[in-house]
């Protein structure tokens, strides 16, 4: 479908990032590996120069047009760069939105919220470390599914799935009070610390299966639990609590509700959330409360109504006529106003990759670092499992690690055991 | 097994440096195998090391030269006559050189000197003659619109992502208004009343190379399709 040249539209999701996106909210998403060995270098670059023609759609950079942003089909190659400075930076204005890192026996692949999401990278991940097992003369079983190199991308990976999907006439969504947001100071540029640990599956799913509900709910449970300490914290300013809304935006893959092929953004938030006006929530409560609101706000014509709403505005002509030099800042405070405020985290799980025996001989662990929090959110929490461990990182731009403390304690306190692999604090590299 | 010191990987085993980092894995310590401290090639001096040693030699090439002309001067005829001129331009020229090498990253601050030198010298070529004629109707408030113009320009230039015929057509412009300016200025203080002839003829003639040029230069650069430039 397409040749050599070509350019498309930001998809729906994406398009907000180029005006909001600075040095410190990149909107850049970590995928890593740990091996069991050394990164071999040769391998690693044979293997990303081998996947780059079948994945074109990520090779391209950011062009600003008069109305909109938009991406083009570049010449360069995708830089495989050391793994020595802190994740997830911003990339360079007019350059690569992918970049492939590796240092010791770590691989890590970084993207560009503007050009994939968690879905779509991961599959890009998954093809890049088929190809360097292969390269590095490692067996891949054919039941692992990735991206043959020698294949052609199919034409719907292209697409912006939003807009086939999205439904004409039906009602937007309401506007949300503003959320509770963590009271803790920022820390100084740059701000990211990172902190990740690994927790066995099992002992996860025999909680949640205590409960009857899945790993994603306990999980978002376990995070409002962890703010609810926070937010009952009798040093807390009253002014911090004017409101007792904590709501906790949840990523979901669309894919699994509209079948698209589509390699670039295609996800969807649901935002559960409990009022701390109404008292203390125990941990059941909230379990219950989250559950309940998950099953509803994940039903198709809910997730209709949430897609109508932001494919809408961007269909809205006057909003499409208005030069991009008014449309950022607008953009910018909209993103402010309407955006951030209504949440006070983010939890994003991104499911889990099996590897098969051959290939997970190799591998210690796999972690995804979510995008940077912004200054209202403040800690952003990403999740991936990978055979029979879950990985759950936090991405932190304040001084505090209370809500990691007091997450990591709950799971603790439930006999579950934590190990932290990561931890990475944002002025690591100036020491 | 080959392994980079630096950042850890494997290498293979006839790899002498390390593609991800640069490193070299032949050496046997930390330090670079060839060292760089002790150099006198000018090919090897840095960027600012270079600026230093233009500055030295203009600056030795200046004053031999100043003297010189004083000394000249002075024998022939017996006083500082007309050697006072290439003192000045000599000093003023000092001044900027000097302004150049240490300013030279910095446009705003170097125009700025650049602007205060200029007036400075403007008024000393003046007292030269006794008495303030022109240098604060006409040396200077020219010299200010000369200066804006080049500060926009510069600007203008610095900002410019692809930089082609474009910058012939910034650089046009910015004539054609130094040339307004100067009209202005002139027939301000000589008319008293603001009247534009020939600067007028020369910016029509300017605009219209220039709107060439500029859609030469932006029809042509890679990135312009018009459909995905405005694309709605």
């Amino acid at each position: 479908m397409k040749g050599k040249g070509f350019w498309y539209p930001l998809d729906n999701a994406a398009k907000i990032f180029p005006a909001v996106i600075n040095d410190e909210f990149t909107s850049v998403f970590r995928f890593s590996v740990v091996l069991k060995h050394k990164v071999h270098i040769k391998s690693l670059f044979a293997a990303v120069r081998s996947i780059e023609s079948r994945f074109p759609y990520y090779k391209v950079f950011l062009k600003k047009g008069f109305f909109w942003y938009y991406l083009e089909s570049a010449r360069f190659l995708t830089p495989v760069v050391v793994d020595s400075k802190l994740p997830c930076r911003r990339f360079d204005k007019e350059g690569p939105l992918l970049r492939v890192l590796a240092g010791d026996n770590r691989i890590s692949v970084e993207f560009s919220h503007m050009l994939a999401d968690g879905g779509g990278a991961q599959e890009y991940f998954k093809t890049l470390l088929a190809q360097y097992f292969l390269f590095r003369g490692i067996e891949v079983p054919p039941s692992f599914k990735y991206k043959k190199p020698s294949g052609q991308p199919d034409p719907e990976e292209f697409e912006d799935a939003y807009n086939r999907f999205f439904k004409e006439n039906i009602p937007v969504n309401t506007k949300r009070p503003k959320a509770f947001h963590l009271p803790f100071p920022l820390n100084r540029k740059p701000r990211l610390g990172i902190i990740t640990a690994s927790v066995p599956v099992a002992a996860l799913k025999e909680k949640a299966k205590e409960k009857n509900v899945n790993l994603t709910i306990y999980l978002a449970a376990v995070y409002f639990y962890a703010i609810q300490q926070i937010f009952e914290d009798p040093g807390l300013p009253r002014r911090k609590k004017k409101t007792g809304k904590i709501s906790v935006q949840i990523p979901m893959n669309t894919r699994n509700l509209y079948h698209s092929k589509t390699m670039r953004n295609f996800s969807l938030f649901v935002m559960p959330e409990i009022d701390r006006r109404l008292g203390h929530y125990t941990f059941d409560e909230i379990l219950k409360t989250v559950f309940h609101q998950m099953q509803l706000e994940t039903d198709v014509k809910l997730i209709n109504k949430i897609l109508s709403r932001n494919v809408g505005s961007e269909r809205n002509m006057i909003i499409r006529a208005i030069p991009l030099f008014i449309k950022n800042p607008v953009l910018r405070m909209n993103f402010k106003k309407m955006g951030c405020s209504q949440y006070t985290g983010v939890l994003s799980n991104l499911g889990g990759v099996i590897f098969p025996p051959p290939m997970a001989e190799h591998i210690e662990s796999v972690m995804v670092i979510p995008p940077p929090p912004n200054k209202l959110t403040k800690v952003s929490c990403g999740i991936i499992g990978y055979n029979d461990q879950i990985t759950i990182t936090f991405g932190n731009i304040t001084c505090s690690r209370e809500l990691e403390k007091h997450f990591f304690r709950f799971l603790t306190g439930e006999n579950i055991p934590v190990s932290i692999i990561y931890n990475r604090n944002c002025h690591d590299e100036y020491l | 097994m080959n392994i980079c010191k630096k950042c850890g990987v494997e290498l293979d085993i006839n790899m002498n440096y390390c593609p991800l980092c640069g490193y070299k894995t032949t050496a046997t310590s930390e330090e670079p195998l060839l060292s760089k401290i002790e150099t006198y090639d000018f090919q090897e001096l840095s960027d600012n090391q270079k600026r230093k040693v233009f500055w030295d030699l203009s600056l030795i090439v200046l004053l031999v030269g100043l003297f010189t002309s004083t000394i000249i001067d002075l024998i022939i005829n017996k006083n500082i006559t007309w050697s006072r001129y290439t003192i000045t331009v000599g000093i003023s020229l000092v001044i900027h050189i000097s302004l150049m090498v240490f300013l030279h990253a910095r446009v705003i601050s170097l125009l700025i000197s650049g602007f205060i030198t200029n007036s400075v010298l403007i008024v000393l070529l003046d007292l030269m003659n006794k008495s303030i004629d022109w240098a604060f109707t006409f040396g200077i408030p020219l010299l200010l619109a000369f200066y804006l113009v080049l500060l926009v320009v510069s600007l203008i230039i610095k900002k410019t992502k692809q930089k082609g015929v474009n910058i012939i057509a910034y650089i046009l412009l910015a004539i054609a208004a130094a040339g307004i300016c100067t009209e202005g200025i002139m027939s301000l203080h000589m008319h008293k009343t603001l009247s534009f002839h020939w600067s007028l003829i020369l910016l029509v003639c300017i605009v219209a190379i220039s709107a060439i040029l500029l859609f030469i230069h932006f029809r042509l650069k890679r990135a312009t399709d018009l459909r995905k430039f405005f694309h709605i």
